[in-house]
C-alpha cells in the first residue's frame, strides 16, 4: 500500500510540475504526457493488485491458540513468582520469577500486536 | 494451566485422522482409548473418582500399538495424556508421590516441545509444590513456560509474522 502511496504522490507531483493549472482540456495534453499517465495508471493497477494479493496470503493468526498460550504463560509465571513469596530463603527462586514475567509481558505484547485479546 | 481444548480430546482426534494409516491394532487401540477417557469423563462427572482412575490406568495398562511414526507419535500423545489425567487425580487425592510416578512415567516418553508435555511439566511441578520442594517445582513450572512461549511463537510465524 505504502508503494501505492509513493506512486500516486510521485505521479501527482509529476503531473502538477507539467500542468501547473488544469486550465485546459484533456484534450489538449500532448499525446506523449498522456501516454505516460497511461502507462502509470495501469502500474498503479498493478501495484494496488499486488498488496491486495500479499495481503490475502498473510493468514491472520488462530486467536484462540494465541490467547490460551500467552494465558498459560502469565499463569505459570504467577505460580513462580507465588512460590518466590512462599519461599523467600530459596535464591535460585527470585531470577526465574523475573524472567517468567517478562516473558509474560512479551507474550501479552506479541498477542496484542497481532490483534488477539486485550 | 489450561488444557488447550482438552488435551486428550485433541490426542485422540489425531489419532483418528491418522488411525487409517496405521494398523487395525493401532485403530482397535485408538477406539478403546477413546472409549475409557470418555468413560472416565463421565464417571468423574458423578463422583466415581476410583471408576474413573480404573479407566484410565487400563489406558496406559493397555497393549499399545508400536511400530509406525504416526502411529507411535499419536500413542505417545494418547499414552501422556492419560498420564497427565492419573497425576491430576493423584493431586486431587492429596497423593503427590502418586502424581510425581504418573508425571515421570508421562515425561519418560519423550517427545517433542508440545503441549503433551507441558501439561506433565505443569502437574510435576504442581507436586514438587504439594512437597514443599520450591526449586524443583518452579524449575518444571519454567520448562512447561518455555514450551508454551515456543508454540506461540510458532504459531505466531505461521501465521505470517514474527511476535
Amino acid at each position: 500500500m505504502r508503494l501505492v502511496a509513493v506512486a500516486v504522490l510521485l505521479l501527482g507531483a509529476c503531473a502538477a510540475s507539467m500542468h501547473p493549472a488544469p486550465a485546459t482540456p484533456p484534450s489538449t495534453v500532448p499525446a506523449a504526457v498522456r501516454d505516460d499517465l497511461t502507462r502509470a495508471e495501469q502500474e498503479l493497477r498493478r501495484l494496488d493488485a499486488d498488496v491486495d494479493a500479499l495481503a490475502a496470503q498473510a493468514a491472520p493468526p488462530d486467536c484462540q491458540r494465541v490467547t490460551l498460550l500467552r494465558d498459560n504463560i502469565c499463569a505459570l509465571a504467577d505460580r513462580i513468582c507465588r512460590l518466590t513469596e512462599e519461599y523467600p530463603q530459596e535464591t535460585t527462586l527470585r531470577p526465574r520469577c523475573t524472567d517468567a514475567k517478562q516473558r509474560c509481558a512479551r507474550a501479552a505484547a506479541a498477542a496484542k500486536q497481532r490483534g488477539c485479546g486485550a | 494451566m489450561k488444557r488447550a481444548a482438552s488435551a486428550a480430546l485433541v490426542a485422540l482426534l489425531a489419532l483418528a485422522g491418522c488411525s487409517q494409516r496405521g494398523s487395525a491394532d493401532g485403530s482397535d487401540w485408538l477406539a478403546e482409548a477413546t472409549r475409557r477417557h470418555a468413560l472416565a469423563d463421565e464417571l468423574l462427572d458423578r463422583g466415581d473418582e476410583p471408576g474413573a482412575r480404573a479407566q484410565l490406568v487400563a489406558v496406559v495398562d493397555g497393549r499399545a500399538p508400536r511400530g509406525q511414526l504416526d502411529a507411535d507419535d499419536d500413542r505417545r500423545r494418547v499414552l501422556q495424556d492419560t498420564y497427565y489425567r492419573l497425576a491430576g487425580l493423584d493431586l486431587r487425592g492429596q497423593d503427590a508421590s502418586g502424581a510425581l510416578l504418573h508425571a515421570g512415567r508421562g515425561l519418560t516418553l519423550g517427545g517433542g516441545q508440545d503441549l503433551f508435555v507441558a501439561n506433565l511439566l505443569v502437574v510435576r511441578g504442581a507436586a514438587h509444590e504439594a512437597r514443599g520442594e520450591a526449586p524443583a517445582a518452579a524449575a518444571d513450572f519454567h520448562a512447561a513456560l518455555l514450551i508454551n512461549e515456543q508454540l506461540l511463537a510458532a504459531s505466531l510465524r505461521d501465521a505470517g509474522g514474527a511476535p
